[in-house]
C-alpha cells in the first residue's frame, strides 16, 4: 500500500466530514413516534408477561422431572425392569403386527 | 445540539418518570437526544427510511434497557453505546441484501484537485457511500468512527466494547481494503 493511497484517503474522509448526514427531514415528529412505539413496546411486554415466566420457568419443570424420575427409579423396586420389559413386549407386539400385515 | 432549556427537568427526574411509565417524559428525552443519535445513524444508512427505522430501534432498546442504567455514566454516552451496537447489528443483517454498487466517476474526480470545496464534499460522501459497503461490518463502523466521526481509538473501544488493539487492527484493514477499492476502480477506468 502507497503512501500515495494512503493521502488520497485521508483526502477523501477530510472532504467527506465536510458534508455532515442531514437528518433534519427525520427529526421532525421522531419523538412521537418513538413514544407511540415504546408504548406499544410497553402493552406487549405486558401482554406477554405470562409466556416471560413460562419461558424463564422451563429450567425449573425440567429439573423437577428429572427428580421424579431419579427418585422414581431409585426408590420404586423393579420399577426400570418393568419398564424395560414393557417396551420389550410392545416392540414384540409391533414386529408381530408387520410380519402379520406382510411388513418387510 | 441545543442543551435543554434553563427549566426543563433534568436528566434525572426524566429517566426516572420514564420509569414510572411517564410516555411525555420519554418524548422529551427522545428529543434531547434524537439529533446526535439519528446522526450516528445516519452514518450506516441508505435512505431516510432507514435513518429512521435504525433511530427507533436504538431508542426502543434504550426504552427497554433503561433499567439497566446507573447513571455512573453520561446518559448521552450510554446511549450513544447502543446506537453503535444497534448500527453494527444493522450492519451484519444488511450484509447480505447489500450488493455491490459500481463506482462512478467520483472516484477519478477526487484524485484531482476540485477547488469548489462542497462539490468535493459531496462526491468524497459519494464515493464513501459505495465503497464502505464493501466493507465487512466490523471494519466499516470503526473506520466511520474513527474517520468520519473523528472519534478516539479509546472512545471506539469504548463505543464498541472491543479492544484498542483490535480496533486499532480493524482500522488498519479497513484503510488496506478501501484503497484496494479505489485503485481498482481506478483500473477499471483505465482498462
Amino acid at each position: 500500500m502507497t503512501a500515495n493511497g494512503d493521502k488520497r484517503l485521508d483526502r477523501l474522509f477530510a472532504a467527506a466530514r465536510g458534508a455532515a448526514p442531514d437528518t433534519s427531514r427525520v427529526e421532525e415528529g421522531f419523538e412521537a413516534r418513538a413514544a407511540a412505539r415504546a408504548r406499544e413496546a410497553r402493552r406487549r411486554g405486558e401482554g406477554g408477561l405470562f409466556g416471560v415466566w413460562a419461558w424463564r420457568l422451563v429450567p425449573l419443570f425440567a429439573g423437577l422431572v428429572i427428580t421424579v424420575g431419579v427418585w422414581t427409579a431409585a426408590t420404586v423396586p423393579g420399577s426400570v425392569l418393568d419398564m424395560g420389559t414393557e417396551m420389550a413386549a410392545a416392540w414384540d407386539a409391533a414386529e408381530l403386527a408387520d410380519s402379520l400385515g406382510g411388513g418387510g | 445540539m441545543a442543551g435543554p432549556e434553563p427549566d426543563s427537568p433534568s436528566e434525572e427526574r426524566l429517566i426516572a418518570a420514564v420509569l414510572e411509565g411517564d410516555d411525555g417524559a420519554f418524548a422529551a428525552l427522545v428529543a434531547r437526544h434524537k439529533r446526535r443519535v439519528l446522526r450516528i445513524a445516519a452514518r450506516f444508512s441508505r435512505t431516510p427510511q432507514e435513518i429512521e427505522e435504525l433511530g427507533q430501534e436504538i431508542f426502543l432498546k434504550a426504552y427497554m434497557d433503561l433499567r439497566q442504567y446507573r447513571g455512573e455514566a453520561p446518559f448521552a454516552h450510554w446511549l450513544s453505546r447502543i446506537a453503535v451496537r444497534s448500527c453494527y447489528d444493522a450492519l451484519r443483517k444488511r450484509r447480505r441484501e447489500i450488493g455491490t454498487l459500481p463506482l462512478d466517476d467520483t472516484a477519478l474526480y477526487l484524485a484531482d484537485d476540485p477547488a469548489d470545496d462542497r462539490d468535493q464534499a459531496e462526491a468524497a460522501r459519494a464515493l464513501l457511500s459505495r465503497a464502505l459497503p464493501r466493507l465487512r461490518p466490523a471494519e466499516r463502523l470503526v473506520i466511520t468512527l474513527l474517520e468520519l466521526e473523528e472519534r478516539t481509538v479509546r472512545e471506539v473501544a469504548a463505543l464498541t466494547g472491543w479492544s484498542e488493539v483490535n480496533v486499532k487492527v480493524r482500522a488498519f484493514r479497513a484503510r488496506r481494503a478501501l484503497k484496494r477499492i479505489l485503485e481498482e476502480a481506478d483500473d477499471g477506468k483505465r482498462g
